[in-house]
């Protein structure tokens, strides 16, 4: 009995030790060169040979464009660290705030927000003056790639990336079943699309194929909150300006809507138990007439339907609203720690030049240079094309809903899949969505 | 006998210790000498860890930036924010398909052993126990493809008519329990072996003294079957509780907590806190959690060993 006291004594004496030690947790001393001013940069290239350590986790178009950056700089050699997606964000913290961190990082947004405030990411800012980058990249994709001392509020503050790949969310429609239920041509308008949906479902098909398992929720409602709330006031919200709320009639409204359409049958009965691959594959086999989608799904849908797959921007109330979608630019950043910057560097010089944006589309992807990229041939990949260009000069383009706070992209998909199901009102799942952006802008 | 000759044995044991002075008060401090690696590494990989999310569970923390102080109010929210408070209530549903569903089908297939000798054991014990050696993760992928809209389970609820193209785990009210079930197929097997090779120590001949004394079958599986399985009971207990409410891996490949937070459990918002850079909430959460578990292997202890004491 007396052994059992003096073990579990023992015990919790270590559990103390463990309980008390380093009372308060604080991360690693911020790196000194971020405090000193940083020196004027030098844009030319060293001869000998140099490695650039690189981790990424979207092997195209990453992979693709340092084959074509490593062609043109034959000395210029890349250690390429691939990670998976599903992890990547974890990993960009943990090895940006350790010692061996790698040169260049896939931008990725919760992360960075993370590292950055502690001086981990190296501010581009001198960059940005040498090269003339203001003038190389679109504004809107700059500003993502912008974040506050805090880390809290996006599209001001330091250029911590550069952006390397656009991505553009929109409609996908299957012609020959649209026309089979009497639609003549793609709806125009929020209206237009309501009627066409109807219409679709009086002849008996699906109208959208919905995957709301993981993205596809997201997608689609942030196409109806883009109409409805206005592309400002989102901006606003996602980038965490102080004081913004969604908490609006307007978003209650646009959420009211997706449940509606649910309770139309306008999506599967089994939207809920799919995931966004499976519904993107259900519309390229025909299933359905409709899918809110990315440009990253350009590739799935054409080999599957085809001629007979076009594309649209999400439509707004009246014609004469801008054109708008949701979006965020695949781009890159450079440790605070690196010692070969300038090198890192001309790298991103590189993802603004005609060569790089040749690459992207050659992928059948969105290039970050519209205007010096090469066009498409006819198809749904020119459909996108054009209507993500004309977002890009409407000034239409949002960034990604979840990317609002780390946890929003759970408190989104959990929270929409709720309004689906009927068990959560728009108002309350509203209410929510704040209730996280509250927690955590403080 | 051999129970109350063992617990005379013991009651033998106490009596020596507290009999033998302790020379003069004194204690052999040199013991710790021999515990000293071991306990070592239990402290250094357990103990300092586990103190260490103690600790952190106070804290508002990122992971990188200054931690602010929190106190208790980590383990308020814990207790009272309907999604995380809800994923505790999900597991203790998950105890009843992880946990008692097997032991009483384990037992129901211990009783029919009994009764007759069944041939193949060998083919049966192999087919029982594949769920356990399968990784969760592949178990989940499996299920997630069966319980599908086209999947296994509605292919064969076609065969009477009840196909409706049903995704089960996207189900608001079907997909807790399709976890559960999932988790019963995966624990079932595990109930029947060890309560199997239960079944061979019992002696033959209680069965035997039963059934001249006139016991049907029932009376013989409550007074001689269920005793003689206590141990492994109790064993089968603590085991799947502790898989139930410390369950992640099918519920991470299956649904993720969907749909909107109906399949959250514990270990996944874990995993997703910590994903997110809330490290506090997430620390005050597995500190519950291991609480929670520690309680339930306890008391699953205590009930199998029970009566043995009196």
């Amino acid at each position: 009995m007396r052994n059992q006291i003096t073990s579990a004594c023992l015990a919790a004496a270590l559990l103390a030790v463990g309980g008390l030690a380093g009372c308060s947790p604080s991360g690693d001393p911020v790196p000194s060169n971020s405090a000193t001013p940083p020196p004027a940069v030098d844009t030319t290239l060293p001869t000998e040979p140099v490695q650039l350590v690189i981790a990424y986790c979207d092997a195209h178009p990453v992979e693709d464009l340092i084959d074509g950056f490593t062609a043109l700089h034959p000395n210029i050699t890349f250690d390429k660290q691939y990670e998976d997606c599903g992890n990547f964000a974890t990993d960009v913290v943990n090895r940006l705030t350790s010692d061996s961190a790698p040169d260049l990082v896939q931008y990725v947004d919760s992360a960075i927000q993370t590292v950055a405030p502690a001086g981990h990411v190296l501010d581009l800012a001198p960059y940005l003056e040498a090269y003339d980058w203001e003038s190389k990249f679109p504004a809107s994709e700059l500003a993502q790639l912008r974040l506050s001392p805090d880390g809290r509020t996006h599209g001001v503050g330091a250029q911590y990336g550069i952006p390397g790949g656009a991505s553009y969310t929109g409609v996908f429609y299957n012609k020959s079943l649209l026309n089979q239920a009497g639609v003549e041509a793609p709806p125009g308008t929020l209206q237009e699309f309501q009627i066409a949906l109807k219409a679709v479902k009086n002849a008996g098909l699906t109208p959208i194929a919905l995957g709301s398992l993981d993205d596809g929720g997201i997608h689609l409602w942030g196409g109806l909150l883009t109409s409805l709330f206005g592309v400002a006031a989102a901006q606003d919200w996602v980038n965490g300006q102080p004081g913004a709320t969604i908490d609006r009639a307007a978003a209650v409204e646009a959420t009211t809507e997706l449940a509606d359409w649910a309770r139309q049958g306008y999506f599967p009965a089994s939207a809920n138990g799919t995931k966004e691959d499976d519904a993107r594959a259900q519309f390229a086999q025909g299933q359905a007439v409709f899918t809110v989608d990315g440009s990253w799904a350009v590739g799935t849908v054409q080999e599957g339907l085809g001629e007979e797959v076009g594309f649209f921007s999400f439509p707004g109330r009246t014609l004469q609203e801008p054109v708008t979608g949701q979006g965020f630019t695949a781009g890159f950043a450079i440790s605070a720690r690196s010692a070969k910057a300038t090198v890192a560097a001309a790298f991103l010089d590189y993802l603004a030049s005609a060569q790089a944006a040749r690459i992207s589309v050659g992928l059948g992807m969105l290039p970050v240079n519209v205007e010096s990229a090469p066009e498409p041939a006819p198809g749904v990949a020119s459909d996108l094309r054009q209507a993500y260009a004309q977002a890009v000069r409407d000034s239409g383009i949002v960034t990604f809903y979840d990317h609002a706070t780390p946890t929003m992209h759970t408190t989104l998909t959990q929270g929409l899949q709720a309004v689906i199901a009927g068990q959560l009102t728009p108002a309350d799942f509203i209410a929510s969505v704040q209730a996280d952006w509250q927690e955590s802008k403080g | 006998m051999s129970v109350r000759g063992a617990a005379r044995v013991r009651s033998a044991a106490r009596a020596g210790r507290t009999a033998r002075p302790v020379a003069g008060g004194r204690r052999q401090w040199s013991g710790l000498w021999f515990v000293a690696p071991a306990l070592l590494l239990y402290g250094g990989l357990i103990l300092y860890p586990a103190g260490r999310t103690v600790n952190l569970s106070l804290w508002r923390w990122d992971g990188v930036n200054q931690a602010t102080w929190r106190g208790w109010a980590n383990y308020v929210d814990v207790l009272t924010d309907p999604i995380l408070r809800g994923s505790i209530l999900h597991a203790g549903v998950l105890v009843i398909f992880f946990s008692l569903v097997p032991v009483g089908l384990g037992l129901v297939w211990a009783a029919l052993l009994t009764r007759r000798r069944i041939k193949g054991l060998a083919v049966f014990r192999l087919v029982f126990f594949l769920p356990q050696i399968l990784p969760l993760v592949a178990v989940g992928v499996v299920w997630r493809w069966a319980l599908s809209p086209q999947g296994l389970v509605n292919q064969v609820l076609g065969w009477f008519g009840l196909d409706q193209g049903r995704a089960w785990l996207g189900e608001w009210d079907y997909a807790l329990i399709a976890i559960g079930l999932i988790g019963a197929w995966v624990q079932s097997g595990l109930c029947m072996m060890l309560f199997m090779a239960g079944c061979g120590r019992i002696d033959r001949d209680l069965y035997e003294a039963a059934r001249l004394d006139g016991a049907g079958p029932v009376r013989e599986f409550w007074s001689v079957t269920r005793p003689g399985l206590r141990s492994e009971i109790g064993l089968a207990l603590t085991v799947t509780v502790i898989s139930a409410l410390a369950s992640f891996d099918i519920v991470f490949v299956t649904t993720n907590g969907s749909p909107g937070h109906r399949t959250d459990v514990p270990g996944l918002l874990v995993y997703q806190r910590l994903m997110a850079g809330d490290l506090g909430h997430a620390a005050a959460l597995a500190v519950v959690l291991s609480g929670l578990v520690l309680v339930a292997a306890l008391a699953a202890g205590r009930l199998a060993q029970g009566r043995e004491d009196r």
